[in-house]
């Protein structure tokens, strides 16, 4: 008895209550009429949509930066990435990768940046994170109608200049990681290029933060005073603990749009920080501690819940309520996790 | 609680439900239907009550407007080659919605207004 | 450098956030083309429409909780008070004034229970009501597209949903348009003044002054110096803030009513972010810093940020020959603005612990601080 308790209270209660809320979900499905073979597709092709996004937050958390809520910096490296991949003509795999390698310089190089003035600013990370992130959103906006783009399918038709609000993909590299070597059960399909892809970069985060920087990076989270002491460089490592952020942000973005299949531009990236965010926390992270386990159970929580409610809530109430439902349990976890007394605390 | 500390929320509350009611009476909105079906005219009129933005009612039309509060209103009427008309009329207690026939106004006497029901008439 | 000009530059390093915006104002107003009456008459109608709601964030600067993100819940409370009005077909000034009492408890239970909220998030006030303002979006929207219309009946067809379901998504405010401007409107020139809602501020601005000086007042300000050393002193702190999130939150809910009533249209579901991001923006543009606001900030910061709000749309289409950018140049002065108040004050703080601590170790620690940097 004392161990279910122990585990509850280390679980935390609005976990196992989404868990059990998707749980009713997918049990109520079949008997409202919701087929559950393209559920479970959605769900799975969800999860490695946002998988990447939700890991990108990890090195932040760990390095003692809290929630990375400036995760649009990296989100803008990818967009780059991917559009300036289509101008110059890449399609299919070699786009895909084209993009990627376009998009980590210029996270490298907007991480470095924005690592540089978390350093400056300590103690009030998230809320300056917060707003650098949506200045930058909108400073790109601008950038996104002067830059000179020429390509046909991304520019605005009538004016000939400015990008497009969203891109099609679809003759580029959309659902190219979700099609690869996609297995198919009767309407069930597992998307396993995808899976496969945020397995690498789980796999990635996971080794790094094994090795000497990645220990020295938990160690500056955990006790910044005797990380010091020991030699380690505090400054050093939340900086590498933001560039790796922001990368891997950019990275999640363009796994997100191959599967979304369009290239969404201008303030879209806005608020797509706290969707990640509130995954994460979901899964189990706290503001300083966060682990592969909790991206995979949040993510799969989390993009579960925002799958199901829609089709079973709808056929049940005939209304839309998932929005509603999403931005009270997104926000609500942000808030439960912000005012949690952790226990190391400074 | 001290005595007088009740003494002042009390008073407090009870002024908040004065205020509330006040409010409630005075501010209600009623709609007034401007008839201008008058044979002997031909040609649109411009109403404006109470001092708001003059509104354009066409011949053989009606046209709804708000007004604030039962009792009394004052009414212009204005019309192409004609000497504007001031009048007062009152809004029926106890209806929501009332009609005003401009055809079936006399100078001198009062301006006959008729309770309406509201759905029967709004667009 | 001679004394003048060392004091000049103290001046600017003070004020740089409010020197920048000028700066970029004054840039803005010839390539606008606007009229200097034309940017004047705007300017009061203005002044008069958002002042309000930008003195919801002095007290709790002053309590030492930062920027209080989460007035946008007071706000919201003001906008259900308005939906009621325009409901029960409540015109004018009455109707302003019913919003304002049923908007008020609202605002108080809210204010509470988001003051409970921010005592658990010590040190993390602002990103925590930065978010419960989010929170508060999707339980407005509950009420508003789902418990409106069913479990309280709409009456009238302007505020219902075509279909039906909930609260429309603009309401027009017709009937309460102008209900406080319009009371004694001065006209003077081309100018026109709202005189009640001009005494409505002031008496505001009075009220913050005596407020100050009051026991409840002097509290908040010794909670924002020092949080312990209030405690020791027997404050009770947590109530005291929770007040100050109170008074904050209430007075986004009269401030937000003034806003509409000059705006005459609501888009129900949007409009009280508006009023957070602007209320923000508006307060450190004026020269406030997280930690430290008065009246004054309140009135340079709603003007400049409106000169900038009326002129960088028309000087974006002017300089680009697109009034998009314009849209976008606005939008990214205002978070830039706010990112680098924020940033410049958790800097200047850190550099001066720094050099307290340096103080501490003596010169030599300091020399070696300096070398490290």
């Amino acid at each position: 008895m004392n161990r279910i308790k122990a585990f509850i209270t280390d679980f935390g209660w609005p976990r196992i209550i989404i868990a059990l809320f998707l749980l009713g979900l997918f049990i109520s499905a079949p008997i409202v009429g919701v087929k559950l073979g393209p559920s479970f597709t959605d769900v799975f092709n969800r999860f490695g949509q946002n998988a990447i996004m939700v890991l990108a937050l990890v090195p932040m958390v760990q390095a003692g930066c809290g929630l990375n809520f400036g995760l649009p910096l990296g989100i803008l490296a990818g967009l780059l990435g991917s559009t300036l991949a289509m101008q110059l003509g890449f399609v299919g795999a070699p786009g895909f990768i084209v993009a990627i390698l376009i998009t980590i310089p210029f996270g490298l190089l907007f991480g470095l940046g924005y690592g540089k003035l978390l350093n400056k600013v300590k103690g009030e990370e998230m809320t300056i994170a917060m707003y650098v992130g949506f200045s930058a959103v909108m400073l790109f906006s601008i950038l996104w109608l002067v830059l000179p783009y020429t390509k046909a399918d991304l520019v605005m038709g009538y004016a000939g200049e400015g990008l497009r609000r969203s891109i099609s993909l679809e003759k580029y590299w959309a659902k190219l990681l979700n099609d690869f070597l996609a297995v198919r059960i009767g309407d069930f399909v597992f998307p396993t290029g995808l899976m496969l892809f945020v397995g690498l970069c789980v796999l990635f985060i996971f080794v790094f933060m094994r090795t000497r920087t990645g220990t020295a990076l938990t160690a500056v989270g955990s006790n910044p005073d005797y990380a010091r002491a020991s030699g380690v460089s505090v400054e050093r490592m939340r900086t590498v603990s933001t560039v790796v952020s922001t990368v891997l942000g950019g990275v999640g973005i363009l796994v997100y749009q191959q599967s979304f299949g369009f290239v969404q531009v201008y303030d879209a990236p806005l608020y797509m920080a706290f969707p990640a965010v509130s995954a994460l926390l979901i899964g189990g992270a706290s503001v300083t501690k966060a682990s592969m386990v909790n991206v995979v159970i949040g993510t799969f929580l989390f993009q579960g819940m925002l799958t199901m409610t829609p089709s079973v809530i709808n056929s049940v109430l005939k209304t839309d309520m998932s929005e509603v439902i999403r931005i009270i349990v997104s926000n609500g976890m942000i808030i439960y996790a912000l005012t949690r007394k952790t226990k190391v605390t400074k | 609680m001290t005595k007088r500390s009740m003494i002042v929320r009390g008073a407090l509350l009870a002024l908040y439900i004065a205020v509330g009611i006040w409010a409630y009476s005075t501010g209600k909105g009623y709609k007034i239907f401007v008839d201008n079906t008058d044979p002997a005219v031909a040609g649109a009129i411009t109403v404006a009550i109470d001092g708001a933005t003059p509104v354009k009612v066409r011949l053989g039309g009606y046209t709804g407007i708000m007004v604030k509060g039962t009792g009394s209103h004052r009414i212009k009427i204005m019309r192409e080659g004609a000497p504007d008309f001031i009048g007062e009329f009152r809004f029926p207690p106890e209806s929501t919605a009332a009609a005003l026939a401009v055809s079936g106004i006399r100078p001198g006497s009062e301006i006959v207004v008729t309770p309406v029901d509201p759905e029967t008439r709004d667009r | 450098m001679t004394l003048k000009a060392d004091k000049l530059g103290k001046f600017l390093s003070d004020n740089i956030v409010t020197v920048i915006f000028l700066a970029l104002t004054l840039v803005a107003i010839p390539f606008s083309r606007l009229s200097g009456t034309y940017i004047l008459s705007n300017l009061i109608d203005r002044f008069a429409r958002s002042s309000f709601l930008v003195f919801a964030l002095i007290l709790p600067i002053m309590a030492g909780m930062g920027i209080n993100f989460a007035m946008v819940l007071g706000a919201t409370a003001g906008q259900i008070g308005l939906i009621f009005a325009i409901d029960n077909n409540i015109m004018g000034v009455q109707g302003l004034v019913y919003a304002s009492l049923l908007g008020m408890p609202i605002s108080i239970l809210l204010g509470w229970f988001c003051g409970q909220i921010l005592n658990r998030a010590r040190g993390r006030e602002m990103v925590t009501g930065f978010i419960l303002g989010f929170f508060m979006d999707g339980v407005y929207q509950f009420f508003g597209l789902y418990v409106m219309g069913w479990l309280i009946p709409i009456k009238t067809g302007q505020v219902a949903q075509i279909d039906g379901g909930g609260v429309r998504n603009t309401l027009g405010l017709e009937s309460v348009r102008g209900g406080l401007d319009k009371i004694i409107s001065l006209k003077i020139g081309p100018f026109a003044f709202p005189i009640v809602t001009f005494a409505v501020i002031a008496l505001l601005c009075v009220f913050i002054i005596w407020f100050r000086k009051t026991k409840l007042g002097q509290d908040m300000r010794a909670i924002g110096q020092e949080q312990g050393v209030s405690h020791s002193a027997g404050i009770n702190v947590d109530r005291t803030r929770i007040l100050a999130i109170v008074i904050s939150t209430l007075l986004a809910c009269l401030g937000q009513i003034i806003y509409l009533q000059n705006m005459g249209n609501m888009f129900t579901y949007t409009s009280q972010r508006q009023a957070g991001y602007f209320a923000a923006a508006a307060i450190l543009v004026g020269g406030a810093t997280v930690t430290r606001a008065t009246i004054k900030n309140v009135f340079i910061g709603v003007f400049l940020v409106h000169s900038l709000y009326i002129t960088m749309p028309l000087a974006g289409k002017e300089l680009f020959d697109s009034a998009m950018i314009g849209q976008y140049m606005s939008d990214f002065i205002n978070f830039g603005i706010i990112s680098l108040a924020l940033v410049l004050h958790a800097w200047r703080n850190r550099r001066n612990a720094d050099l307290a601590r340096a103080g501490l170790r003596g010169g030599a620690a300091l020399a070696a601080a300096g070398g490290d940097k």
